[in-house]
């Protein structure tokens, strides 16, 4: 009884999350990115995550319907000094042996003008999930004119996160005053949707 | 006409740069082998940030210090010293120099070349010169090493050489920068 539950359980959580809508985006990875930026003892720290990949459902005419997916893989994180990608990837930090992905889930699109919309959503990193507020902007949305039949957008979203609310920073790295607490994420997402035959 | 009397000692600036200097330049040594062998730790970053804070701090106390040499030129070297001697002072003095200058300069360009900006004091960022990279940073790693080795040696021999002037040839070289000695006047 309780596994038939659980079954139809995971079986709705996937509906209602990947499985609800097909992707009718395809994102473009050379011209996406999703970068993080810190700060540790006053000092900039940031990086990227240079592998991920997006599951978007988005029409602005109908936001109702649209959703939003983007699975991080977070060993790909790359940062300008190589020595701390690889300590972030460790147990204190993103711990990626265990928790290899970062999903970011959202199906709740606020419009805010023409061009700017705030998404909240889902932010699961470290086995743990906190909503998560994006605020974003189209820089680009229309005709591409380099391909016939194509809608072209590319969106620049940013958002700060509480890595602490994620236990990212474990143990003596739970103290702020060394590595803050917040850290902004800064999305840019280019991706092509086919409108014509 | 008044005969100005020939300064056998350092003025009080002077001696005020070359103390905080040797008090600050004595803890980076320590500061710099310690943390960069650490692994890392909350401590690592702290430490970290000390040392290039009091780069900066440093490399301004070297910039005003120049400048102040310029404008009040330092007595002149002890008599009775052979142009060789003369010539090995003058030398080691200059060098010490360079070195207060390129070692805050390098380590300013390895953080720069690291991606992690100098933030002295976690509050003033200093600019980038260079967009972060591996193969300039572990060249300026190289660099900062090899003149922190030069500062010890030329340190190394600045305090023999003054350690042999005032217990051997027991003249003013030490007395002339020690701090409340009185100026005296000239012969």
């Amino acid at each position: 009884m309780i596994a038939k539950i659980g079954a139809l359980a995971i079986a709705l959580l996937l509906a209602v999350t990947a499985g609800a809508r097909a992707s009718d985006w395809t994102v473009l990875p050379a011209e996406s990115k999703v970068e993080f930026a810190g700060m540790q003892m006053g000092v900039p720290t940031g990086g990227e995550f240079t592998a991920f990949a997006s599951t978007i459902s988005f029409d602005r005419g109908n936001l109702l319907d649209s959703s939003v997916r983007v699975v991080i893989d977070l060993d790909s994180i790359a940062t300008p000094l190589p020595l701390i990608a690889q300590i972030l990837t460790q147990e204190p930090w993103f711990d990626v042996a265990n928790h290899p992905q970062g999903i970011f889930e959202t199906r709740e699109f606020i419009q805010l003008s023409y061009m700017q919309f705030e998404v909240r959503g889902l932010l699961t990193l470290r086995g743990v999930t906190q909503p998560v507020s994006f605020s974003f902007e189209f820089t680009t949305f229309g005709d591409d004119p380099e391909r016939d039949g194509w809608l072209k957008a590319i969106l620049l979203g940013e958002a700060t996160v509480q890595r602490t609310a994620f236990g990212i920073g474990q143990g003596e790295w739970g103290a702020t005053n060394i590595v803050a607490d917040d850290v902004t994420v800064t999305v840019r997402l280019a991706a092509e949707k086919q409108t014509g035959p | 006409m008044t005969v100005t009397p020939i300064r056998r000692s350092y003025g009080t600036v002077a001696k005020s740069f070359h103390w905080l200097m040797f008090f600050i330049v004595g803890g980076m040594f320590p500061l710099g082998y310690v943390m960069s062998d650490m692994a890392i730790s909350p401590q690592k970053l702290q430490l970290y940030s000390w040392h290039k804070s009091f780069g900066m701090v440093l490399l301004m106390l070297a910039v005003l210090r120049l400048a102040w040499r310029l404008l009040r030129p330092p007595p002149p070297l002890t008599s009775g010293i052979s142009p060789v001697e003369r010539a090995t002072a003058h030398g080691v003095h200059g060098l010490l120099y360079a070195c207060l200058f390129a070692l805050p300069i390098s380590g300013w360009l390895m953080s720069s070349a690291s991606g992690l900006p100098v933030v002295a004091f976690g509050l003033w960022q200093m600019p980038d010169p260079i967009v972060a990279n591996e193969p300039d940073r572990l060249l300026l790693l190289t660099i900062h090493t090899s003149l922190g080795f030069s500062l010890l040696a030329l340190l190394t021999a600045h305090v023999m050489a003054t350690i042999y002037h005032h217990l051997h040839r027991r003249d003013d070289t030490l007395r002339r920068m020690l701090p409340f000695s009185a100026q005296k006047e000239g012969k």
